[in-house]
């Protein structure tokens, strides 16, 4: 790994990056002790963000077109699109990120020339579809207001630099007023927060994650025996749990030392004991934004059409959401299997909860103890999250 | 959380940071425990991240 690279770093790396984290960062804190006016902090970060895409990232100039297109898009919707109906939005926002998940799905080749593989090296961006996440977000939360979105705050929240790669994905109105507040934000408990962040990050990314990876999931012997795919469904949970948590948390962290609340991600996944826990835990930010923009809208059509009764709309919002999910990881069988299997794990536990309610007492456990039953649920859920997680990971088909 | 709990926390946190840092990246205890294992490359981002 060349470790000084330009045009070739992504966020938390590096020594590169973690270098122009600590310029960033000083600046920030220079500006706040040289008192700038508010409306200097976003420019800060503009230029922060800029300089980040056009020297550091490796593909500057395919992230700035996507962005303008963004921008533009959201622009012209907002100007010409007065439907309530959100889905010709949501696709025109998701082009560029279904057509790459699209080309990702076909098979490899190497520069045979085809139309394919060029277009393959061109919108292979890193990050595209957490940017189009947000930009999603953006314009739902936004299309009935009037007030202009500036390029400036559009810009500084797509290509937010420490939550750009994996998320967390943020709303566009928080970020916007932390932008507002500027330097006012930057104070001494944030920072005391964002060390502890930092530290947690480190151990979690750089010692846990990676000792997973290098000292087990690389020397696993794939002998095609039951036992190995146990083992590597076990390690990949966790590799995948502190290397993901870890980067959270490291851009959580870089968010605060610059004066931005980046939201929280991981929460104590494993505590979990049923689905529904387990996604306000597990990737809380992309939980709440599939809620919001997935789940509410496709029930909220279910519900105007009176086709299902209650339990019925709940169980096929709550499929389509994680099938949905499924295919924001990726068009290939295993990434779109994985989701459904959450889904249907949501909607088991969704009748299972409706039954009980209805029957007055637990129709699964009746009247054992509490605290078995806990336990019992734990065990369970962990247990069902590594079998969906395995498959994600393309291990199985 | 009561300070003498948090003392401990990052006690171990500390501790432990500097423990993995010294054995995976000072000492490289992979090779050691793994003399004959192939080089491999060490960035674990295109490992997990690809897909997005």
């Amino acid at each position: 790994m060349n470790l000084y690279a330009v045009h070739n770093t992504l966020p938390f790396t590096s020594l590169t990056f973690a270098m122009f984290m600590v310029i960033v960062i000083a600046l920030f804190l220079f500006f706040k002790w040289m008192k700038a006016k508010q409306n200097v902090y976003k420019w800060l970060l503009f230029c922060f963000n800029l300089v980040y895409l056009t020297v550091l990232f490796p593909k500057p100039l395919q992230i700035i077109i996507l962005i303008m297109y963004l921008y533009l898009a959201v622009f012209l919707l907002r100007r010409f699109y007065k439907s309530e109906n959100i889905v010709f939005p949501m696709v025109i926002l998701s082009l560029p990120m279904i057509y790459m998940k699209y080309i990702n799905a076909q098979p490899v080749s190497e520069n045979d020339g085809s139309f394919l593989t060029e277009s393959r090296k061109i919108i292979q961006i890193a990050g595209l579809s957490y940017m189009i996440f947000k930009v999603i977000g953006l314009y739902i939360d936004e299309r009935r207001t009037t007030m202009k979105i500036s390029f400036v705050h559009f810009f500084n929240f797509t290509a937010f630099v420490p939550a750009l790669l994996i998320g967390p994905i943020d709303r566009y109105g928080r970020f916007r007023e932390d932008c507002i507040k500027g330097f006012e934000n930057i104070s001494f408990p944030l920072y005391q927060k964002a060390w502890n962040n930092l530290v947690l990050g480190l151990l979690f990314k750089f010692i846990i994650a990676e000792f997973i990876h290098r000292m087990i999931l690389s020397h696993l012997v794939n002998d095609a025996s039951f036992t190995y795919h146990v083992s590597y469904m076990y390690t990949y949970l966790f590799y995948l749990f502190f290397d993901f948590a870890g980067y959270s948390l490291l851009a959580i962290s870089f968010g605060n030392f610059i004066g931005i609340h980046v939201p929280v991600n991981f929460d104590k996944p494993f505590l979990a004991v049923n689905p529904k826990e387990f996604w306000k835990r597990w990737h809380k930010s992309l939980g709440d934004w599939l809620n919001d923009y997935f789940f509410k809208p496709i029930f909220k059509f279910l519900t105007t059409k009176q086709w299902f009764n209650s339990i019925q709309r709940q169980s096929i919002a709550l499929f389509l959401t994680f099938t949905l999910m499924g295919f924001w990881n990726g068009f290939e069988l295993h990434f779109v299997i994985s989701g459904m299997l959450f889904g249907v794990y949501s909607v088991i536990h969704n009748y299972y909860q409706h039954k009980c309610k209805v029957k007055g007492k637990d129709v699964f456990f009746g009247s054992a103890n509490p605290a078995a039953i806990q336990y019992f649920s734990l065990f369970l859920m962990i247990n069902i999250v590594a079998f969906a997680i395995y498959i994600f990971s393309g291990k199985l088909f | 959380m009561e300070p003498r709990k948090l003392f401990l926390k990052y006690l171990l946190i500390y501790f432990f940071l500097i423990l993995g840092f010294i054995y995976l990246h000072v000492i490289n205890i992979e090779k050691i425990i793994y003399p004959f294992s192939e080089e491999k490359v060490e960035s674990t981002v295109d490992f997990v991240y690809q897909q997005f």
